[in-house]
């Protein structure tokens, strides 16, 4: 039904050498966003360089929030299921250059709640909202290469959607 | 040639303000029309000891008793009024130069008709408009904007008062 | 709603900053002193008095001074005008009947004047204008409004108004606020802001109804303490409890920034007692790599926020943490934290034994090699941690230590990955009653076993007929663990989550290290997006997986059976973005063996950032736990109106659980809403019911600060308390930013 494996769609150019640049103020250890996008991009054959200036684009990712909403309340109106909500916003410059206008992304997950195992429920929390990270990186990345390919394909003149033989 | 009527001074009210005194007009070339007017063209200058003025023709008309009408056509015309410097309490007067593309000066009501683009700059002070009226005597200027046309005056503040610092 | 209506009127009919032509082109700073007059007609004396006739003009820098006729002396620089003027600066525009003013020292006099705040968008009246040379404006008798010409919604009178454009402050004496002609408010003397700069000031007024406090009126004052700090102070008077005192602030240090609240209740005639909420969060930087995350909560008792927590978020709460955590990350490949932790629970339905333990400390240890030796690189997670517990409850310290060895190659078509661990767990007991620990060998249990995964899957894609690309990645994940008894284990913080797709590819069926699951798993799982070639926006994506255990798992938390063999749920999830705007969301749990959905959920999503209308609708059932439906909406459905509404309704217990129905109305100077609540509160599904307005003024407290709004916000955390002061005024800080990018 027509599915090659994947690697057939070239990560676009400007891609190639690119530094992720993320913002998380007072954090010292490396969101999982950051580290998910590092390592999808390196799959794809990226060099995701130590500074900005050896790439040929920043992937500047800012305003990383992890909300968290009562969703359903119980009979006695505590709350029994709450909604992870992560939103980031991000932008694609070469220098002064905005290669892809700044957008914001949004994932959610439902989990339930008990007061009785709060400790166990904070270790669910903190898996799920790093299943979510990891899928935020994944759309961000799949966004990104279709919209950097989409303005590739206008300058080589070669429609981006063709898609190449195995290499 | 320098052809220059003599008038002797005859002793008049004192009005400081009056240019008084001997008038000289050097041209390059003079005709003397039959009415008495006498048509001076060619680097005209007609001066006096506080009043200039030049033009490339003169029009200059006696009306006896010395007084007289000039008039002066230029591109532009000029007016000079050399100013006169302060005396006890009176301040200073700056002086006052005109300029237009006509330009009319009766001795007798010492009043100077500037018109053509008319500009008067009286000190740093500049007026622009299509006719200014200066009473060279009383040093008053008066301009009109013309059809449609507005005056338009440019002050610059002399700055006795050291002006505040900042505008609001 | 900022249209057209909202502009000022303009008085001057030229722009303001004036085309200037000068004959002789002076450089900028003798240009600014330089005075440009424009007549039909002038005349000047010998000493310097003009009488300017017939649309005059008058420009001096940014100033200027029209009219029919002007008189001007040049020697004082004096401008008279005794008929209809306007006069213009940047901030002022002043349109009188009589007016004086000095171009040298920029001071004068103007009266029976309107004015208008071009900046501000602010207007008024007033019987005399005095503008000083340092540019303060002193208005008398005057009134002051942000309406624009047509409106005369709400206006503030004062005998005196002084405008002081550099500070940014207006103050007003005697003042009278007249709100639909009605006067509202008299205050002796008052500050309103003049431009954005934070500024100490009133915010606005929240009055509510509701049954547990009866009037509820809470009005904010804001305090600008220093660049890096400020305070609101929230004072809240409720006939039903007494008058409640809220104070929160914000600090911002060179490399941290915090927040701290403190809620007073003096003494609550309904609950006999004080009560108080005290709040506080930090986080800070010691360096690059050493960072202190800190929060801090307590209510005086557990039905505070029942009483008054006020939102239906706040009232669901049922516990609040307390906790540091101190992380340092090496740069090399390790990483420390040490925390200290506990907890005050608020649910007065959990008897004290099942209060959660308190870790005091927790110390981990994540170490993972950074290079690798034929694809494997070797890792060492350990945690000590001391487990408190008042109450009659086991106690004890536990050591886990699981060093491992992990196998990786991911490449873009396909990826393996196994990782094989020895995990051994050990702990020192103690029982303060004597009474469950009965003999020796169960002072020190400890529990040793491996935990060996491997996992895999190939990444495919195409472009789909209409051009778009889609992914499908099958992945498959095998799980073995031995079984080891972990009965006489203690039970300090393992529980069993919610069986998600995240739990099929869990190396452990538990949460926490008290009971580590045997199993003999298989994992399958699909998954495939469909992306919008143009926009890379996911057009629509799902994903379907199911376990399979080889034997029956034996390890059970106390009064649970262990799953058994054989299939089990099947887990499938669908997500489907349509007509831009539009979401859908449909997540199911089917369970083979008794053959119904374990679990279901069905959510529609409309979100239109232009207009800001939201609309939500959502079926959630999980057996045994809850079935609830949850509609919400939030529209505008005029360019002043605005409505929205929600409501959750469990079927499983036939009652309304939250229902919420708002309105806001807002025009460019000044906005109302409206919102009337109703939400079970008590244990005993007692139902709080209230009803709240707002009124904002726009130009009397700075824009931005107004209100959290009462309308239901899309993201992020609900605001624990109501009123929360919408922070649009972020800190500033002298040294360079507090932001570290990494």
């Amino acid at each position: 039904c027509g599915f090659h494996p994947a690697g057939s769609r070239p990560l676009p150019d400007v891609l190639r050498r690119v530094y992720v640049d993320v913002v998380v103020p007072y954090r010292v250890s490396e969101p999982p966003l950051e580290a998910s996008l590092r390592a999808r991009l390196t799959r794809q054959g990226a060099l995701v360089t130590k500074e900005a200036a050896s790439a040929t684009a920043t992937i500047k990712l800012t305003n990383l929030k992890e909300g968290r909403q009562v969703l359903s309340v119980g009979p006695d109106g505590k709350a029994i299921e709450f909604l992870l909500v992560t939103t980031v916003e991000y932008e694609v410059i070469d220098g002064g250059q905005v290669l892809v206008p700044p957008g914001s992304l949004r994932v959610t997950r439902a989990y339930t709640f008990n007061t009785e195992q709060v400790l166990a429920k904070e270790a669910e929390e903190a898996r799920l909202r790093e299943y979510i990270q990891d899928q935020l990186a994944e759309l961000l990345l799949l966004k990104l290469e279709t919209q950097l390919s989409h303005q590739q394909g206008r300058v080589d003149g070669a429609p981006a959607a063709v898609v190449d033989p195995l290499p | 040639q320098d052809a220059s009527p003599t008038r002797e001074s005859r002793p008049r009210a004192a009005e400081r303000l009056r240019p008084v005194g001997p008038v000289t007009v050097t041209a390059t070339s003079v005709d003397w029309a039959k009415n008495g007017m006498m048509i001076y063209t060619g680097d005209v200058k007609l001066s006096s000891d506080t009043l200039n003025l030049d033009g490339d023709r003169l029009e200059l008309e006696q009306l006896g008793d010395g007084e007289y009408r000039a008039r002066i056509i230029g591109k532009p015309a000029h007016l000079l009024h050399s100013g006169t410097p302060a005396s006890g309490e009176t301040p200073a007067d700056p002086p006052v130069t005109a300029r237009g593309r006509t330009l009319v000066f009766d001795s007798k009501n010492g009043i100077a008709d500037i018109s053509g683009d008319a500009r008067v700059t009286r000190g740093e002070d500049e007026i622009t408009g299509e006719t200014i009226h200066y009473n060279v005597n009383e040093r008053r200027i008066q301009a009109a904007g013309g059809s449609g046309g507005q005056v338009r005056i440019v002050i610059q503040p002399n700055n006795r008062a050291a002006p505040a610092a900042g505008t609001p | 709603a900022d249209g057209g209506m909202c502009t000022q009127p303009r008085y001057s009919t030229t722009p303001l900053t004036a085309v200037v032509e000068s004959a002789d082109g002076g450089e900028e700073r003798e240009l600014d002193q330089k005075i440009f007059v424009e007549a039909d007609s002038a005349s000047m004396t010998r000493e310097g008095l003009s009488q300017l006739m017939g649309s005059v003009r008058v420009r001096q820098g940014t100033k200027e001074i029209s009219a029919d006729n002007i008189d001007y002396d040049n020697a004082q620089q004096l401008i008279t005008v005794d008929a209809e003027s306007v006069f213009s600066n940047p901030e002022l525009v002043i349109k009188s009947g009589s007016a004086r003013f000095n171009l040298n020292d920029n001071s004068g006099v103007f009266r029976d004047s309107d004015f208008v705040l071009p900046t501000r968008g602010a207007r008024g009246t007033s019987g005399e204008i005095r503008v000083a040379t340092d540019g303060k404006a002193e208005l008398r008798k005057t009134s002051y409004t942000t309406c624009p010409i047509n409106s005369n919604a709400w206006y503030l009178e004062a005998s005196d108004i002084r405008l002081d454009q550099d500070a940014g402050l207006g103050t007003a004496r005697h003042a009278r606020l007249r709100f639909g002609g009605v006067p509202i408010l008299y205050v002796p003397w008052f500050q309103f802001p003049l431009d954005d700069r934070r500024r100490s000031g009133l915010l606005f007024p929240t009055i509510g109804e509701t049954n547990q406090t009866g009037v509820d009126l809470r009005w904010p004052v804001y305090l600008n303490l220093a660049p890096n700090y400020d305070a609101t102070v929230t004072p809240r008077l409720m006939t039903r409890r007494g008058f409640m005192l809220g104070t929160s602030g914000r600090y911002l240090l060179n490399n941290g920034e915090g927040r701290a609240q403190f809620d007073y209740l003096e003494d609550d005639k309904v609950f006999g007692k004080s009560r108080s909420l005290t709040r506080v969060d930090h986080a800070n930087l010691f360096s690059r790599n050493l960072g202190l995350e800190a929060t801090f909560a307590e209510v005086s008792d557990p039905q505070y926020f029942e009483d008054l927590g006020g939102t239906f978020a706040s009232s669901s709460i049922t516990y609040l943490e307390r906790s540091a955590r101190l992380t340092y990350q090496s740069p090399a490949s390790y990483r420390v934290t040490a925390l200290v932790q506990n907890f005050q629970t608020i649910d007065n339905g959990i008897s004290a034994i099942d209060d959660p333990y308190k870790r005091l400390p927790q110390i981990r240890f994540d170490a993972l090699t950074r290079n690798t030796y034929l694809d494997t690189r070797a890792g060492l997670n350990a945690e000590y941690v001391n487990f408190v517990r008042d109450g009659a409850s086991v106690e004890g310290q536990r050591l886990d230590l699981q060093p491992y060895l992990r196998y990786q190659r991911d490449l873009n078509a396909w990826y393996v990955s196994s990782q094989v661990d020895y995990r051994y767990t050990g702990y020192k007991l103690s029982d303060p009653t004597q009474s469950l620990l009965a003999n020796q060998q169960q002072q020190s249990p400890s529990r040793a076993l491996p935990v060996v995964s491997a996992e895999g899957g190939l990444r495919f894609d195409r472009i789909t007929s209409t051009g778009a690309i889609q992914t499908l990645e099958p992945r498959v994940f095998a799980l073995y663990v031995p079984y080891e008894n972990q009965d006489q284990l203690p039970l300090f913080d393992t529980g069993e989550p919610d069986f998600d797709f995240t739990q099929l590819f869990a190396r452990n069926r538990f949460f926490g290290e008290d009971r580590i699951s045997d199993a003999r798993n298989l994992t399958g799982t699909v998954t495939t997006r469909v992306i919008d070639p143009e926009t890379g926006d996911m057009q629509w994506s799902a994903s379907f997986g199911q376990l399979y255990r080889l034997e029956a798992s034996r390890v059970a938390l106390p009064g649970q059976d262990a799953p058994d063999s054989g299939a089990t749920d099947f887990i499938g999830e669908i997500n489907y973005n349509f007509l831009s705007h539009w979401s859908a969301q449909v997540i199911g749990q089917w369970s083979p063996d008794r053959a119904e959905l374990e679990r279901s959920n069905v959510a529609l999503r409309y979100r239109n950032p232009a207009s800001g209308s939201r609309f939500d609708i959502a079926y959630r059932d999980r057996i045994g736990l809850l079935e609830q439906t949850d509609v919400s909406f939030n529209l505008p459905v005029s360019s002043a109106w605005r409505i929205g509404a929600r409501s959750r309704y469990s079927i499983r217990d036939e009652k309304t659980l939250e229902s919420f129905v708002g309105a806001s109305y807002e025009t460019c100077c000044w906005a109302i809403s409206a919102a009337y609540r109703r939400f079970i509160t008590g244990a005993d599904g007692a139902l709080n019911n209230g009803i709240y307005f707002q009124l904002e003024l726009k130009g009397l407290s700075r824009i931005g600060t107004g209100f959290a709004s009462l309308l239901p916000s899309d993201d992020g955390d609900d605001a624990a308390t109501p009123g929360a002061l919408g922070t649009a005024n972020n800190l500033s800080n002298n040294s360079n930013g507090s932001g570290r990018s990494r």
